[in-house]
């Protein structure tokens, strides 16, 4: 509320003094262009219309009315009390599921890096894979043997393939002495 | 708070991370390598591929991959042993009393071991290799020719216990590389440690 509506109202309610009225008056004259006594009249008028608007309203059964609101209000009170202590503890249990959740997910990504590192490639099962045996150095101690290693991609193999080696009589040679059946087990 | 609280996570994460690495480290320490060996040829009808009587895991399946790389139609496994790997140590596979292999497993790579090989026959060594070998694939050495076959020196690494057919017991007097017999370098030049071939 500004200056000049405090002092209109102070006016209105005839708080003013003779003086502070008439210079007032002056001012509503000069500055506003109005008619101080018939200003008076209007808010005089719109203050009795209010006054016997508000009249007119009459609330039934006022008692009744009264005891439900002040039984609300004791409800209301009662149940904030009760409430009051689990906001604490809500808040605890938020805070510690969200660390436990972040957490766990920042674990669950550590052990998720470690698995594909290093646990995964040993699980993979041959023959989907496709890491062939790599021979990075053959020597052999005769002139006549050479070692030379062959890749075979499609058939996921590799093979050393010897040349030279002195030809053996029968399987007998090679077989395990100790052999049992067919195939020397 | 908030500091000592995301340290403690950290450390959780950690702890994790290195359980995971020590289930992957027992993966790998029950890994075997397993050698072979097989007589291939053609004794059998065309069209058709066999295999002997007893026929290893390690080698089941393969055997039309072992046709097409060699061209042989029949295949017989005459000896067979298995060893765990031990990175950094030195060990002697002994499939028959001709042929034996030292294995010094140098280093776990991701896909397999870097391994240096010596196959021999009897005082011989036929060849000294450098490999990193693999284990979801395996390694052929194509051997001398057999009698009308080849010999095929097969070799297989992995962790399933269950893929593998269990290698006779060592029996004593089993053959061993001769004491003293090699003479270049690299070679032993006593008889070899026990021979890993249970």
């Amino acid at each position: 509320m500004n200056a000049f509506e405090t002092r209109y109202f102070s006016w209105l309610d005839g708080q003013m003094t003779d003086v502070e009225r008439a210079a007032f008056e002056g001012e509503l004259v000069s500055q506003h262009a109005l008619d101080p006594a018939a200003e008076r009249r209007e808010q005089d008028a719109i203050a009795t219309a209010l006054r016997q608007h508000a009249m007119g309203i009459s609330l039934p059964h006022a008692d009744f009315f009264n005891h439900q609101l002040m039984e609300r209000i004791r409800v209301d009170q009662a149940s904030g009390e009760a409430a009051r202590p689990a906001a604490p503890a809500l808040s605890w249990f938020r805070t510690l599921g969200a660390r436990l959740a972040l957490g766990g997910a920042f674990a669950a990504l550590v052990g998720l890096a470690g698995f594909k590192a290093w646990i995964r490639p040993g699980l993979e099962e041959r023959p989907e894979t496709a890491y062939l045996a790599e021979v990075l150095d053959a020597k052999t101690s005769g002139a006549d043997v050479t070692a030379t290693p062959i890749y075979y991609q499609a058939e996921q193999a590799t093979v050393l393939w010897l040349d030279g080696v002195e030809h053996l009589p029968d399987a007998l040679a090679v077989s395990d002495e100790h052999a049992e059946g067919e195939t020397g087990f | 708070m908030r500091r000592s609280a995301a340290i403690r996570w950290v450390w959780f994460a950690l702890a994790f991370a290195g359980l995971g690495g020590s289930v992957a480290a027992t993966l790998r320490a029950e890994d075997k390598l397993w050698i072979g060996l097989v007589i291939a040829d053609n004794s059998t009808k065309e069209g058709t591929v066999r295999v002997g009587n007893r026929w290893p895991a390690a080698l089941t399946g393969r055997e039309k991959q072992l046709q097409k790389i060699f061209g042989y139609r029949h295949f017989q496994l005459v000896g067979q042993a298995q060893g765990l790997i031990k990175t950094g140590e030195e060990d002697w596979l002994v499939p028959s009393n001709q042929f034996y292999l030292k294995v010094d497993a140098k280093r776990p790579i991701p896909e397999g071991y870097l391994i240096n090989l010596q196959l021999w026959q009897g005082t011989k060594q036929l060849v000294e290799t450098d490999v990193k070998l693999s284990r979801t694939t395996p390694l052929y050495i194509r051997g001398p020719q057999v009698g009308e076959g080849q010999l095929i020196i097969a070799l297989v690494c992995g962790g399933k216990e269950a893929a593998w057919t269990k290698a006779k017991p060592k029996l004593a007097g089993a053959p061993v590389p001769p004491a003293g017999a090699p003479t270049v370098e690299g070679k032993p030049t006593a008889s070899p440690a026990t021979p890993a071939s249970n």
